[in-house]
C-alpha cells in the first residue's frame, strides 16, 4: 500500500496510513493549454502517473459532492474520494480497467465504496441494518421509491422548462458547466470566451433561477 | 465545535468548487461536526446533481426557437390556404367543366364524383 502511494503523487504516502488525513483536493484553475480528457484518459489507461494527477484534480471535486448528495459527512466523503481513486489506479495496474470514463466511474466507485462502509458500520452494531427508519419504509412499501421518481422527473422538467427561458450564452455557459464533461469554471470560461468571474456570474444567476422553480415544485 | 455555520452563498460557492482557499478548511471542518450545516451542505450538493440532470435533459429536448416556430406557424397557414384554393378551384372545374379549372392542380384531371368513386368500387368487387 506505501509503495502504491509512492508512485501517487496527487494522492501522497500519508494519505494511505490510518488515520486518513484531510487532504484537501480542490478544483483546479488551470493556467497552463488543457488537456484532451480523452487525452489524459488514455494516458491514465497506460499508467501515467501525471495523467492521473490531472484527472483526480479535474473530477475528485464532483465524486465529493456526489457522496455529499447521499449525506455523507465532508470528512468521510472526501476520504472515500480518495479511496476511489486509489482502487481505479490499482485496477489499472492489475489490467483490470479497459475504459475510463470519468467521473462517472470514480463516483461509481466511491458509492460502492460508502455502500461497503455503511454495511460494515451495521455489522458493527450487531446486525441491526432495518432499524434505520428509511431504509425499512422502502422495503414495507416499495412504491416509495417509484413516487420519489416521479416527483423528481416532474421537478427536472420544471426546470427544463425554466432553462429554456434564459439566454443563448446563459443556457451555453450552464450546459457546459453541468455537462457531465467535468469542466472547470476556468475551462468553461475559455471556451465561451468570457471572464471566469462572469461566467460564475451566470451560473448563479441560472441557478437561482432553477433553484426557485425547484422549490416551488416542491412545495406544490 | 469549530467556527461559524456555513451561510447559504458559502454552501453554494463550495459545491461550484469557487469557495475562497481561505476559508475551505475551517468551513469544511465545522460541516464535518454541525448537523445542520451538514444537512444543508448536502442539500446543496443534491440540487448540484439535480443540476446535471437538468442540463442532460435540457440536451434531449429539442429547443424551439420563436422565429423558427412563427415561420413554421406561417408556411402552414400558407399550405392551408393553397389546399382551399385547390380545393375551390376543383370545384368550379367540376361544376363549370372543361378549361374552367385551368391554373389549378385539378385542370386536366377528369372530375368525378362520389357517387362514381362508389360505383367504380363496387364494380371492382363484383369482378367486373
Amino acid at each position: 500500500m506505501k509503495a502504491f502511494a509512492d508512485a501517487l503523487p496527487f494522492l501522497g504516502a500519508a494519505a494511505v496510513q490510518a488515520p486518513p488525513p484531510a487532504v484537501r483536493v480542490e478544483r483546479p484553475a488551470p493556467a497552463a493549454p488543457l488537456a484532451d480528457e480523452a487525452t489524459l484518459c488514455a494516458a491514465a489507461l497506460r499508467g501515467e502517473s501525471e495523467a492521473w494527477s490531472a484527472l483526480v484534480q479535474r473530477h475528485n471535486h464532483r465524486v465529493v459532492v456526489a457522496l455529499l448528495a447521499r449525506g455523507i459527512r465532508v470528512d468521510r466523503a472526501k476520504d472515500i474520494a480518495q479511496e476511489a481513486w486509489m482502487r481505479l489506479v490499482e485496477q489499472q495496474r492489475q489490467g483490470r480497467l479497459e475504459r475510463l470514463q470519468l467521473p462517472g466511474l470514480a463516483i461509481a466507485q466511491a458509492g460502492f465504496l460508502a455502500l461497503e462502509a455503511t454495511r460494515r458500520e451495521a455489522n458493527t452494531r450487531h446486525h441491526e441494518p432495518l432499524d434505520e427508519p428509511a431504509i425499512a419504509v422502502r422495503l414495507a412499501d416499495p412504491r416509495a421509491d417509484a413516487v420519489a421518481r416521479m416527483v423528481t422527473e416532474e421537478r427536472v422538467e420544471t426546470a427544463v422548462e425554466v432553462l429554456s427561458r434564459c439566454s443563448p450564452s446563459a443556457r451555453k455557459v450552464f450546459r457546459l458547466a453541468y455537462g457531465g464533461d467535468g469542466l472547470s469554471h476556468a475551462e468553461v470560461a475559455q471556451r465561451v470566451g468570457l471572464s471566469l468571474q462572469r461566467v460564475r456570474q451566470i451560473l448563479c444567476e441560472v441557478r437561482a433561477r432553477l433553484r426557485t422553480a425547484l422549490e416551488g415544485a416542491e412545495s406544490e | 465545535m469549530s467556527g461559524r455555520h456555513a451561510t447559504p452563498a458559502e454552501l453554494e460557492l463550495y459545491v461550484l468548487g469557487a469557495l475562497d482557499a481561505g476559508r475551505v478548511e475551517s468551513f469544511e471542518a465545522h460541516c464535518a461536526e454541525c448537523d445542520a450545516c451538514a444537512a444543508a451542505l448536502s442539500g446543496e450538493a443534491s440540487l448540484e446533481i439535480a443540476f446535471e440532470q437538468v442540463s442532460k435533459r435540457a440536451g434531449k429536448t429539442p429547443v424551439v426557437r420563436p422565429l423558427r416556430a412563427a415561420a413554421y406557424g406561417a408556411a402552414g397557414v400558407v399550405a392551408m390556404a393553397a389546399a382551399v384554393l385547390l380545393w375551390v378551384g376543383h370545384g368550379h372545374a367540376a361544376g363549370l367543366g372543361p378549361g374552367a379549372g385551368e391554373g389549378t392542380a385539378a385542370a386536366g384531371h377528369p372530375t368525378m364524383d362520389d357517387g362514381a368513386i362508389l360505383d367504380a368500387r363496387n364494380d371492382a368487387l363484383d369482378g367486373g
